[in-house]
């Protein structure tokens, strides 16, 4: 069984708002983040998802509940050793240049002199950012800046890298390089929590997945288990009798009438062919039969508008 | 802990020396206390007394402005300019954060300061004067703008830049009035006036304490236990509104 | 661990706490006398900058106006506004020495009635010896009320006993030990006066400062041992 790394037990996060008001940001959060793996964090604005990484970093605290970062309280000074933190927008001191916030941040991890010379000059190479070396941030266009920001991120090699809108930003090839390094990253066992608005990105990266909606966990796993629930076979068919619709209905219930035709969704061929049969059977017509996947497009509205 | 404090301190007094604010306040400083040569008056003796005591005020004064507009935006810049983020997501105490931005503004205050004394020398030293009693004085302000720099930081962990200016200023000048705080006090006939005079006289600094430029000037001894016990009070003020600054900061939601 | 955290900052304030009202108090018995001197500025000069510790500052400015007035001289302002500046600058010597200095001779000498003028000369001494209070370490005043008593009143026993305090000083110029002599002798008190003379020929005080400074004390050690000589005889 693999270590759990990031984990939260009933997180709450309540901010007042004036007199007698409030707004939940988390509620009663319940989540595990196996180690080695991508989660991502998915969720509308205003659904609780930077509320979570904040709490994880300890920038804010939990009103209820526990938060734990590698074995320790979320917040606590021996977990951040072995965290790296790309925030949304990133944001650096612009008065030093790339190189200067690259050895700032090294100073404070406590790297020597010499490892941290050489960990620089492996993470500007990376980033493609070494020309840029001397110049002030101030200068740094936006896509240099997310590109410093994951060099930053990766400076104490961390066990725990957490990035809130990596891409943004960034250009097509800059999004492909940026995906390629945490692909790289997670290769060497690191585990990644991925906060992005971007369902496609998400998907193709991530093994893990929550999708948060006021709050609260509407959805939550392993994204191929999730995928593989909205896989099956759709039927189109008219002419159905009343006699056959409830017959169909006790299949499944997943059926809908659209345009004066019955669009039946079931979960597998095997059951597919019995209602093409019955449906023949009775004198109803079979328009088309098509194979169904769950996208993670079609799985996030659901559950957004399941909740 | 130290090495953090160090870097941390370092990168503030990066950022604070190059605050446009500073830099201007320093340069009318430097015009201020250097033009003090051309003071004309009836007799040279007059003209030296002259220069010290407008080259210390301007000391003071300057120092006083650089404090106040350098300290207040210490904390806040970095939480407007979302910089605390990245830091707080590195392992970084809380308080180390407030006490690095601390010596940070200290390093810079005591940089402007030295400039600000050596062109003081230089003035002096054309008319070829040297008061050693001035340099005891400006190590008594050094302490005293110090503490002031410790009450920005303190209000800079849980108010707005403005607010902040405001009410170290307004402690400020508390302070410089303490003794006819004790004065009134003592007058007053009503109990818990008197002793909520005396109470505010305890509780604010008492920054006149500091301010012996007068002694300086007039060639009167400043005794080194004096000076002592000020660097004593001084830094307990300045450890307390330290203290009190990390207890806030360390509760406050970034 | 998060209260034996808060258990340390709680005790850390406290024993500050403790730190500072001791110093406070250690420190005010130090500065009682600043203190007071703080509490006498008057409330225009004290709002005017006084507060924020530039009394220094001014103080020179009315200073600068009391030179320029001098040049009338409108007396009527420039006695009040000294006034205000030795309250505002204890420790400014020349302010003290040029206001009793004013009183007792430039007022005085405008002044035509006698009885004003006698006032006068005595506002003048009472104003040195409110200076010397504040500023005892010093030989100057003493000197001044010395020279006051000696020109103006001619009480010369007055006059030598501040003479004579001025002498303590290491740094006091050879002057001050001439007019102690010359209001010893002018009070009828000679062998004191050959005495302080005989000292400075002893000592040879700031002999090497003056070409003529031996000349002078020999002079008037001859002098005042001949004037010693005729009044034994007689």
């Amino acid at each position: 069984m693999s270590n759990i790394v990031v984990s939260t037990e009933k997180l709450t996060k309540v901010y007042p708002i004036g007199r007698n008001q409030k707004v939940v940001a988390l509620n009663g959060l319940d989540l595990e983040v196996e180690e080695g793996h991508i989660f991502g964090i998915l969720g509308p604005n205003g659904s609780g998802k930077t509320t979570l990484c904040k709490l994880l970093l300890g920038h804010i605290f939990p009103t209820q509940g526990k938060a734990y970062v590698l074995g320790k309280r979320a917040g606590d000074i021996e977990a951040k050793k072995r965290i790296g933190y790309l925030a949304e927008n990133a944001y650096f001191y612009e008065f030093l240049s790339g190189e200067e916030l690259l050895y700032f941040t090294g100073r404070i991890f406590g790297i020597n002199r010499v490892d941290l010379s050489k960990r620089v000059e492996e993470l500007l190479d990376l980033v493609r950012l070494k020309e840029a070396r001397k110049r002030k941030l101030k200068e740094y266009s936006k896509g240099m800046l997310q590109r410093i920001g994951i060099a930053r991120a990766l400076i104490n090699d961390p066990d725990l890298l957490l990035l809130d809108e990596p891409t943004s930003g960034l250009d097509p090839i800059g999004q492909k390089e940026m995906r390629e390094i945490i692909l790289k990253i997670q290769e060497r066992g690191k585990t990644i929590l991925l906060n992005s608005h971007h369902l496609s990105e998400i998907g193709r990266l991530s093994q893990s997945i929550v999708i948060l909606n006021e709050g609260k966990a509407v959805e939550s796993g392993k994204v191929e288990e999730l995928l593989k629930r909205g896989e099956g076979m759709k039927i189109v068919a008219s002419q159905l009798s009343k006699e056959t619709q409830r017959k169909v209905e006790k299949v499944t219930q997943r059926v809908e009438k659209k345009d004066g035709e019955w669009v039946i969704h079931v979960p597998n061929r095997k059951i597919s062919d019995q209602l093409i049969n019955l449906i023949t059977s009775e004198g109803g017509s079979i328009r088309r039969v098509e194979e169904e996947k769950l996208t993670l497009e079609d799985l996030f509205i659901e559950a957004i508008r399941g909740s | 802990m130290v090495r953090r404090l160090l870097v941390l301190a370092l990168n503030a007094f990066k950022e604070a020396i190059r605050k446009k604010i500073v830099g201007v306040l320093l340069v009318f400083a430097l015009v201020f206390i250097g033009s003090t040569n051309l003071l004309a008056t009836f007799t040279p003796e007059e003209q030296i007394k002259m220069i010290q005591d407008v080259g210390l005020g301007g000391i003071l004064l300057f120092g006083m402005l650089i404090t106040v507009f350098m300290g207040m935006t210490l904390i806040p810049t970095e939480i407007e300019k979302r910089t605390i983020y990245p830091l707080l997501s590195m392992p970084v105490r809380r308080g180390e954060v407030v006490a690095g931005k601390y010596l940070g503004g200290a390093f810079t205050l005591l940089f402007n300061l030295f400039l600000m004394t050596c062109v003081f020398l230089i003035v002096l030293g054309f008319k070829k004067v040297f008061n050693f009693l001035a340099l005891k004085a400006i190590f008594l302000f050094s302490i005293e703008l110090l503490l002031l720099l410790a009450l920005a930081v303190f209000f800079s962990t849980f108010v707005s830049p403005t607010i902040n200016a405001a009410s170290t200023l307004f402690i400020y000048v508390m302070g410089l009035l303490s003794s006819y705080l004790k004065f009134l006090g003592g007058q007053a006939e009503n109990t818990i006036i008197r002793y909520m005079a005396l109470f505010f006289y305890r509780v604010l600094p008492n920054f006149q304490n500091f301010n012996l430029s007068s002694q300086a000037v007039n060639q009167m001894p400043i005794p080194a236990s004096l000076i002592l016990k000020n660097v004593i009070y001084g830094f307990s003020y300045i450890f307390v509104f330290l203290i009190l600054g990390v207890i806030i900061f360390s509760r406050r939601e970034v | 661990m998060e209260w034996k955290l808060r258990l340390s900052q709680f005790f850390s304030l406290v024993v500050l706490c403790l730190i500072i009202f001791f110093t406070s108090h250690a420190i005010d018995s130090d500065l009682s006398q600043y203190h007071k001197e703080l509490l006498d500025i008057p409330a225009r000069e004290a709002l005017g900058g006084a507060i924020l510790g530039f009394r220094e500052i001014v103080a020179d400015l009315l200073w600068l106006k009391v030179t320029q007035w001098y040049q009338s001289p409108d007396w009527s302002r420039i006695v009040p506004t000294m006034k205000i500046i030795v309250r505002l600058t204890p420790h400014w010597l020349t302010v003290w020495k040029m206001l009793g200095w004013h009183l007792a001779y430039n007022v005085y000498a405008r002044t035509k009635d006698p009885f004003k003028k006698a006032l006068l000369v005595e506002e003048g001494i009472q104003v040195l010896k409110e200076g010397l209070n504040k500023n005892p370490d010093k030989y100057d005043l003493y000197f001044e009320i010395g020279w006051t008593y000696f020109y103006k009143t001619r009480d010369y026993d007055k006059a030598a006993f501040y003479f004579e305090a001025a002498t303590k000083f290491p740094e006091r110029p050879n002057y001050v030990d001439h007019m102690l002599a010359h209001s010893l002798e002018r009070a009828g008190r000679l062998e004191e006066a050959l005495k302080v003379w005989e000292k400075l020929y002893i000592t040879r005080r700031n002999f090497d400062k003056s070409p003529l400074e031996e000349e002078i004390v020999s002079r008037f050690i001859r002098r005042l041992r001949e004037k010693i000589k005729e009044r034994e005889t007689l």
